[in-house]
């Protein structure tokens, strides 16, 4: 062969055999596990917010053993809502791994909460809410001929960041000062350590059934347990109708943090009578036809009505009076009397004798039926009352 | 055919002898060895009998095979290329490796081993598959025999030696006559690059198809899929590919009816590297919420600029061997055939030829002169 023909093949075997070598040397580091990334128990990040910012920092370390550098390393996240809009994103700094060693990067998700609508960010702040987000970790090898990159979607868990807002009503006192007169509410509520120390605004208001109102502002800086009186200043009037019990007010604590709010209110009676609240023998009644059942008796038929309540323990052991009613869709009608024993169970179950028609309405059909309970002791009436649809289980 | 090209004074005991031990090699010793391998492996590790008795069965018919093959092959590279008896020989070898190979298959009973061991594995498809190059091989023998019959006589005396071409009648598009052509080198050139762009890669994919099928994820189905692609694409370049290697290796350097097909087959090779390449990005999305994207193009590129440098080669190729060409009176390519003492014997008649024509250039121009005197 030729001369110069023979150095052509030696320059084209000698190129082919320096490409097999670069792929070789970076697959091997791969295969031996020479590159990875390491994300130590220890090392967990943390969660953070900065204005309305949240900030959660991953420091993770990336062993680079391989023979290239790593260039370009970059890890970037897209925030979603259900429906897969884009909320936020968050773009991490680009990074170089040298060869030959470990680098410590620190990783950032960065979610502004001020880019999310202000339905997804008080559901976000409030009530917790489920994002999606795709994280996308892209970066460039073998002297930047080789781009990786990987993305990885799912869905996350968010806060909530403030739950548990709630008004004590039945710690509520009317209080003289001088001549001021003042009523406290306390309220609390749980915050989360991301916003730890962080300052926030709540407005309790007050306001009678004769149209008077008054609120108090408050700045809680907040904890992960937050408890605060709010000291509502009263007219003498409104303090006389709410200490004889003729006031019949609401109390209503608004908590205000990123342009969103949330509230929890209750009744003050501090002077008796009415229901709910203030002194009451029993509240939180509740009706849990959930757990309700239709009886056959050999023709005779019944539905049994439980309910739950809390009793105020000075009044354990005493008798109260439950009336509860019955209606169907179909137009039936029954009542039933019965006494309910208060103690620290709270739980009561009312049978209620029905006719075969109403037992196959509700048994046989989808059928809406409505049951109210009402309970009386002494002064003191609460009442619940329920539509409920569902199916209801048979017992023999 | 004539007998008395079955004669012994024909016989070259030291050719034969080279091409036995290739044939032993590579038909008896080898497979021989691999299956004893084997059986010891599988003895050490207490593995299954019946892998053992399959195994023993194959050496059993490697032992007979392998044995016939090599005296076939002493016989095949005694004789000289031309002859009767060496076209016979070599057919029948050619023939009987077909044979040797189905005969492996045992019926079905190494595919249902195979499945039951490991994967299912469809072998007769895998035999389809060799079978065209198998077939060429027999077609070798064909092209040995067409190549080689004149240049036999010629040596026998039994016919004229054929006078050489004058290159003053020989325009380029002359190259492409087909009597200077080797269907030998041509059908050998298609065979290995049909081995090379077609067989070899389908038998991985079929390999790999299998290993997938057999673990029965979801998963996969995607990189299956990808794989019938690929398949398709390797049938589609790959056998075009095959007969340009043909016309490649059937004419002879320095020709441009070589020069053409090298070229395109190195072009077609570039968009074969990209296609199985999978155009430099690699997209792994099976497995939910999880997408890997690779993006090795420019590396591809850089194997692809490699390859490229071959249109170089070829230039050159043609450069340089096409003066040589042409002052051998454009021979059929054969070179590779020829004894050292032959191609020195060539050389010098070349150079003797140059220096006739230089001297009577000079004696030409020396009696110009005098006829401008006159």
């Amino acid at each position: 062969m030729k001369l110069p023909l023979v150095a052509t093949r030696l320059i084209i075997v000698a190129f082919k055999l320096m490409v097999a070598a670069i792929v070789v040397l970076s697959i091997l580091p791969l295969l031996t596990g020479g590159i990875g990334l390491d994300l130590e128990d220890g090392n967990e990040g943390g969660m953070t917010l900065d204005d309305s910012t949240i900030h959660v920092g991953m420091p993770m370390t990336v062993r680079n053993d391989g023979f290239f550098d790593i260039n370009d390393l970059q890890v970037s996240f897209i925030f979603m809502n259900e429906d897969g809009d884009v909320l936020a994103e968050s773009e991490g700094e680009k990074m170089d791994i040298p060869a030959g060693g470990e680098t410590e990067v620190s990783i950032e998700i960065a979610l502004d909460l001020l880019d999310l609508d202000r339905q997804m960010r008080s559901d976000l702040i409030f009530n917790g809410t489920e994002m999606m987000f795709d994280a996308k970790i892209s970066a460039k090898y073998t002297l930047d001929m080789v781009q990786l990159s990987v993305e990885v979607g799912s869905d996350m868990g968010w806060g909530p960041f403030i739950s548990d807002l709630q008004v004590d009503e039945r710690n509520a006192n009317a209080v003289e000062e001088g001549d001021d007169r003042f009523v406290n509410v306390p309220f609390s509520f749980r915050a989360d350590d991301v916003l730890n120390g962080i300052q926030t605004i709540t407005v309790t208001e007050y306001r009678d059934e004769n149209g008077y109102t008054s609120n108090v502002t408050q700045f809680v800086h907040m904890s992960q347990q937050v408890n605060e009186m709010a000291k509502i200043p009263l007219s003498q009037d409104a303090y006389d109708r709410l200490t004889n019990g003729t006031a019949n007010a609401t109390v209503r604590t608004t908590l205000y943090i990123l342009d969103c709010s949330t509230y929890d209110e209750g009744y003050l009676n501090l002077g008796g009578g009415g229901g709910g609240g203030g002194g009451d023998p029993v509240w939180n009644m509740q009706l849990q036809l959930s757990s309700s059942i239709l009886k056959d008796i050999g023709g005779s038929y019944f539905v049994s009505i439980p309910f739950s309540f809390q009793v105020d323990p000075a009044y354990y052991y005493q008798i109260a009076n439950a009336f509860v009613e019955y209606w169907d869709s179909d137009g039936f009608y029954t009542n039933v009397n019965q006494n309910v024993y208060l103690d620290e169970n709270g739980w009561a179950d009312i049978q209620i004798w029905i006719p075969q028609e109403a037992y196959d309405t509700v048994y046989y059909g989808d059928q809406l039926v409505h049951v109210k309970v009402t309970m009386t002791y002494q002064y003191w009436t609460g009442y619940s009352e329920m539509d409920y649809s569902e199916p209801w289980g048979v017992s023999p | 055919m004539n007998l008395g090209e079955f004669d012994g004074r024909h016989l070259s005991p030291v050719n034969g002898s080279v091409t036995a031990t290739v044939h032993a090699l590579k038909y008896l010793a080898v497979p021989y060895i691999l299956f004893t391998v084997g059986l010891m492996v599988l003895s050490g590790q207490d593995g299954p009998q019946r892998v053992a008795d399959l195994l023993t069965e194959m050496q059993t018919l490697v032992l007979i095979f392998g044995i016939v093959l090599t005296v076939l092959g002493f016989f095949k590279g005694a004789y000289p290329k031309g002859s009767y008896s060496r076209f016979l020989f070599g057919i029948t070898a050619s023939v009987l490796v077909i044979v040797y190979v189905f005969s492996l298959l045992l019926g079905g009973r190494t595919e249902d081993v195979i499945a039951r061991e490991a994967f299912e594995l469809d072998l007769y498809l895998i035999f389809v598959l060799f079978f065209f190059p198998a077939l060429l091989a027999v077609l070798m023998q064909f092209g040995e025999f067409a190549d080689s019959r004149r240049p036999f006589l010629e040596m026998d005396g039994r016919i004229a030696v054929k006078e050489k071409e004058d290159p003053k009648d020989h325009r380029f598009y002359h190259d492409f006559r087909v009597h200077y052509g080797s269907l030998y080198n041509g059908l050998k050139l298609a065979r290995s690059t049909l081995i090379g762009f077609v067989i070899i890669p389908l038998i991985v994919i079929i390999l790999m198809k299998a290993g997938f099928s057999s673990l029965n994820v979801e998963e996969v189905d995607s990189m299956m899929s990808n794989l019938d692609d690929i398949s398709s694409y390797m049938v589609t370049l790959g056998v075009p590919m095959a007969a340009l290697a043909f016309f490649k290796g059937f004419y002879p350097k320095g020709s441009f009816s070589r020069f053409v097909p090298a070229i395109a087959m190195v072009l077609i090779t570039l968009y074969w590297i990209w296609v199985i390449g999978l155009e430099g990005k690699f997209v792994f999305d099976s497995i939910e919420e999880i997408s890997i994207n690779l993006d090795y193009s420019q590396l591809l590129l850089l194997v692809m600029v490699g390859t490229a440098l071959w249109i170089v080669y070829y230039v050159l190729e043609l450069l340089l061997y096409r003066p040589e060409w042409k002052d051998a009176g454009f021979p059929k390519d054969m070179r590779s055939k020829e004894s050292r003492k032959q191609r020195k014997l060539r050389k010098a008649e070349a150079i003797l030829a140059a220096e006739r024509k230089k001297a009577g250039e000079e004696k030409g121009a020396g009696e110009a002169p005098q006829n401008t005197k006159e």
